[in-house]
């Protein structure tokens, strides 16, 4: 943990210090509040320990200041202070938003103990929050302020009489009554009952830009709020005063507060001045003030004490019709509807007056005579003697919920993107169909269809995109249907069509058949062609199935032979696909114990340098071997694997088993070498990945560097902060990065240097036109010189004739894989090869 | 011999750091928050080691181990001196009223403890 220590005094700083390193946190020190918010704009703390009496700024200064600012205000905030507390110095430090206040001497196990209490507290998001605004913040500082001078003033008079025997703590309350005086920027003087100054900081004539020092309180305050001041001293000096004025020097407002105490055996008054700021600070929130009223959604009326309009808001205007030149001046009884009962104004009025706010529903009528039902917030403003100044009204237009309420009741059958009948209305018309058909005896067919690939779009297009053919598939399936028929969204990329009163098998095969080819027609979005395809199963009623649940299994099923036979197609649905979709599940649960069992291994493909054939790294790949369905190759099982989520625990395994492998080569003597994992798109939307990452790096105690992750191009299109972050916390942790088949997607040059990639794959299917095919020459050729331009190293996949590898050579590929080199490796014949490297004295790793 | 501590100091916050920071590595402790009660402590518990600190009032660390180191009962206890934040004092001054070590503040957690080790058993 990061913590920042704020403290003036030398030998407690060093005590936090000590005991904090002692707990591995990473401590910082600042002297005083003011070099403590320079820290905090310098660098992230996770929590901040402060002192409350420090020069410059105090504590409780800093702390105001870290809990309105929005970007500290989260920092969990502990106070730890001297002997000096005083009673209210506590809830005063809690109403600042302080998260814990502890005073001195503590035992250390106390503190690490409240440290951890706060800090968890913060990790849920629990941080105290401050409860004052910036008056009462003023007020109580000042407050807390005079408290604890005149108790330090007692402790001074008290150790004088002392002070043969108690040096040592004389000169120390000395100190600090100095420090209290000298405090920050804020004027302090004390001033006897006839105004007369007895002492004054320094900053005084600073904060007045006076040419000449003054020295009586006339002097200061206007003569009429001088007087009530003195007035107010002499009528009881017991409670504290309630006195605040605001007074002008130069430019800057200067609040001034007052608090009666002791001083020198007499009584007297302590007066604080701060500088508020200067008038532009003061416009500045003057112009934040009309900005909100401008662009607030509510309809704003201000009327006078004479209940006569003074301001109104342009959502005043939208609403009602009325604009700003004919209501200001009127009553805003123009508004009134006559609709309401006998009795409610008054009743409004008598409430508003009484509680100085009402709110409720009512109904007005805008300038076009139309009625509409509003909820009206009125507040009262009042000046210090309680005479109203003005009235504030704050109201909605809810005729608008009215049409919300309809809104949310078609949001709840239809497909917001498509507006088409949503999963829930589709089964609910199944049902419908099914019913009716079992009367009239006629059929029903049911599509299920699905884009292919969409998310291949994506991931490369973005989602924006994807939601554009979504809208356009579905515009083109309701042009084949008739009326009687329902099309609608069954889920992301599938649609269901419901085709009433079919007398024959045939009459659905042409419709499959127009569907496939309307389908396959481009598309034209954002100024792009798009040509896409889709994959239809079909269940008839009552032939394949006699509810609507069965009917969509079935039809569901045979969707998936037909993407599974190659996409762009329909087919119908036969008793036999039930096999195939039960070897899938069998599959899939043969998979979720592969683990377990022991059944999947790891392979390397080694890479090799191409300048002179070295050893620099490999591909880590994966092979499972199941007892009954024998070698399973990756490209059945990954997909499976991604689909069912189990990619997550299979990559996780395959992560840590390669370090495990690697860690175990390095410290038998074997060279480091370069190894690269790949992460599916699935792997990568999981936050956890970086923990997991960092966790079995720390596990294998690898150096993060001999790590390569190979992601695909896809999943760096979708640009996401998530895919930001994780990347860029990745090149932090000094792992490398890679992208996998590199020109099969939608490349895009601008990611590559956004994401800081250190290596680019170029696909084997570019490869293997080489030498002979003229345009994957060029895309390899122009792959290779941008990405040196960019600086990547360039890596070839699927390396398999001589002739292949020559041509990559003279193109200044750096490094090839392939079965020219040597197909994955099982791991003894990759140890091998690392021992030749070994022996062959040419380690030149990376 | 015991494999306690004794710690002499005057400020209680140090004395509950100084304790902390021993009990976290495994190290029994005692304390005394003077000078006399000290020498006391040293001679009934005979510890292992003494960690003093130099500025005390009354009896200072000087002359806490000047007294520890003409008594034949603790004489043979080490003693290391332990010096105040603000207050200047000095290695050879240490030394010389036979003192086994010397360690300024502040304290470096990680350093602390290996400083003390070659004196325990």
């Amino acid at each position: 943990m990061k913590i920042l220590c704020v403290e003036d005094d030398e030998a407690s700083r060093y005590w936090l210090e000590t005991l904090l390193k002692s707990q591995r946190h990473q401590v910082m020190c600042a002297a005083d509040g003011r070099s403590a918010l320079q820290a905090l704009q310098q660098e992230d703390y996770d929590l901040i320990i402060s002192d409350i009496m420090m020069p410059q700024m105090d504590g409780f200064d800093l702390c105001y200041q870290i809990k309105t600012n929005p970007f500290l205000s989260k920092i969990p905030f502990v106070f730890y202070s001297a002997a000096y507390t005083q009673p209210g110095d506590i809830e005063f430090a809690l109403q600042l938003g302080a998260d814990s206040f502890l005073v001195k001497p503590l035992l250390p196990e106390n503190l690490l103990a409240e440290i951890h209490s706060v800090t968890s507290k913060a990790k849920l998001n629990q941080t105290a929050r401050i409860t004052m605004d910036q008056h009462e913040f003023l007020l109580g500082h000042a407050q807390r302020i005079g408290q604890k001078l005149e108790f330090l003033n007692q402790e001074l008079h008290k150790a004088s009489q002392k002070l043969q025997q108690t040096e040592y703590e004389l000169s120390d309350t000395k100190k600090m009554l100095g420090l209290l005086v000298n405090h920050s920027s804020d004027a302090v003087l004390i001033v006897d009952r006839q105004g007369r100054f007895l002492s004054a900081n320094s900053n005084l004539n600073v904060l007045l830009k006076r040419p000449a020092p003054i020295s009586h309180l006339a002097q200061l305050l206007p003569a009429e709020r001088y007087s009530e001041l003195l007035a107010m001293l002499a009528a009881d000096d017991k409670t504290p005063l309630d006195f605040h004025e605001v007074i002008i020097a130069g430019d800057c407002r200067i609040f001034i507060t007052a608090l009666p105490i002791h001083y020198q055996d007499q009584p007297a008054l302590l007066i604080m001045l701060r500088n508020l700021g200067t008038y532009q600070q003061a416009s500045n929130q003057r112009r934040l003030d009309q900005h909100v009223l401008k662009n607030l959604s509510e309809g704003v009326i201000i009327t006078n004490a004479e209940n006569r309009v003074i301001a109104v808001n342009p959502a005043f205007t939208r609403i009602t019709g009325y604009s700003e030149t004919d209501v200001i001046g009127k009553t805003p009884r123009i508004l009134r509807s006559g609709k309401q009962k006998h009795g409610f104004y008054r009743h409004m009025w008598s409430s508003l007056l009484e509680d100085g706010e009402w709110q409720g529903e009512l109904w007005n009528r805008r300038k076009n005579g139309e009625l509409f039902p509003e909820w009206l917030f009125l507040s009262l403003i009042r000046d210090e003697n309680n005479k109203i100044l003005f009235h504030i009204g704050i109201f909605n237009d809810i005729s608008v919920h009215e049409e919300a309420r309809r809104h949310i009741e078609h949001l709840a059958h239809y497909d917001p993107l498509t507006d088409t009948p949503n999963r829930t209305l589709l089964r609910y018309r199944i049902n419908e169909a099914v019913q009716a058909a079992e009367h009239s005896r006629q059929q029903i067919g049911l599509l299920f269809i699905d884009i292919d690939r969409l998310k291949n779009i994506n991931e490369s297009l973005g989602y924006p995109v994807g939601d554009e053919v979504i809208k356009a598939v579905c515009q083109r399936l309701q042009s084949f249907s008739r009326p009687g028929d329902t099309v609608g969204r069954h889920s992301d990329d599938e649609f269901l069509m419901l085709l009433n009163g079919i007398a024959h098998r045939n009459e659905i095969t042409q419709i499959a058949d127009s569907v496939i080819n309307a389908i396959n027609e481009p598309y034209l979005i954002d100024g792009r062609e798009i040509y896409i395809s889709c994959s239809i199963g079909i269940a008839l009623y009552p032939e394949d199935g006699l509810t609507e649940a069965t009917l969509v299994k079935n039809a569901g099923i045979s969707l998936y032979k037909a993407k599974n036979e190659g996409r762009n197609h329909y087919l119908f649905y036969s008793p036999g696909m039930n096999k195939a979709a039960e070897d899938r599940i069998a599959m899939e649960n043969a998979l979720r114990q592969a683990i377990t069992r022991n059944e999947l291994r790891l392979v390397f493909q080694p890479q090799y340098r191409l300048r002179d054939e070295i050893l620099t790294g490999c591909e880590v790949l994966v092979r499972w071997t199941n007892p009954e369905l024998g070698e399973v190759s990756p490209s059945v099982f990954i997909p499976i694997a991604e689909e069912s989520g189990q990619i997550i625990l299979i990559g996780e395994w395959i992560l840590r088993q390669a370090c495990l492998q690697v860690r175990q080569w390095i410290q038998t003597g074997l060279p480091a070498i370069n190894f690269a994992v790949n992460i599916s798109a699935v792997q990568f939307g999981k936050p956890s990945l970086i923990a997991q990452v960092r966790e079995i790096l720390a596990e294998t105690k690898l150096h993060p560097h001999l790590l390569e992750l190979e992601l695909t191009e896809g999943l760096l299109m979708r640009e996401t902060q998530h895919t930001l972050e994780t990347l860029r916390t990745f090149k932090k942790m000094g792992i490398q990065l890679s992208i996998d088949d590199f020109g099969t997607g939608y490349s895009n040059l601008a990611y590559l240097n956004r994401f800081s990639v250190d290596k680019l794959k170029i696909d084997q299917s570019f490869v293997r036109g080489l030498p002979h095919s003229a345009n994957d020459l060029a895309i390899v050729q122009a792959i290779i010189q941008m990405a040196h331009n960019l600086s990547l190293t360039v890596i070839a996949e699927g390396v398999e004739t001589e002739a292949q590898k020559e041509l990559l050579t003279t193109y200044d590929c750096d490094i090839g894989q392939g079965y020219l080199f040597a197909k994955p490796l099982e791991t003894h014949q990759f140890e091998a090869k690392l021992k030749a490297l070994c022996q062959a004295k040419s380690c030149a790793i990376q | 011999m015991s494999m306690k501590v004794l710690i002499v100091e005057d400020n209680l916050q140090n004395l509950y750091l100084v304790e902390f920071l021993l009990k976290s590595a495994g190290i029994a402790t005692i304390a005394a928050n003077n000078g006399q009660l000290g020498l006391e402590l040293a001679r009934k518990e005979q510890p292992a080691l003494i960690l003093m600190d130099l500025q005390m009032p009354e009896m200072d660390g000087y002359e806490t181990t000047r007294q520890l180191k003409s008594d034949p009962n603790t004489c043979n206890i080490p003693v290391i001196g332990v010096s105040s934040y603000a207050m200047p004092s000095s290695r050879k001054a240490a030394i010389d009223v036979g003192m086994a070590a010397y360690i300024e503040k502040p304290l470096i957690p990680e350093t602390f403890l290996s400083q003390l080790q070659p004196f325990l058993p």
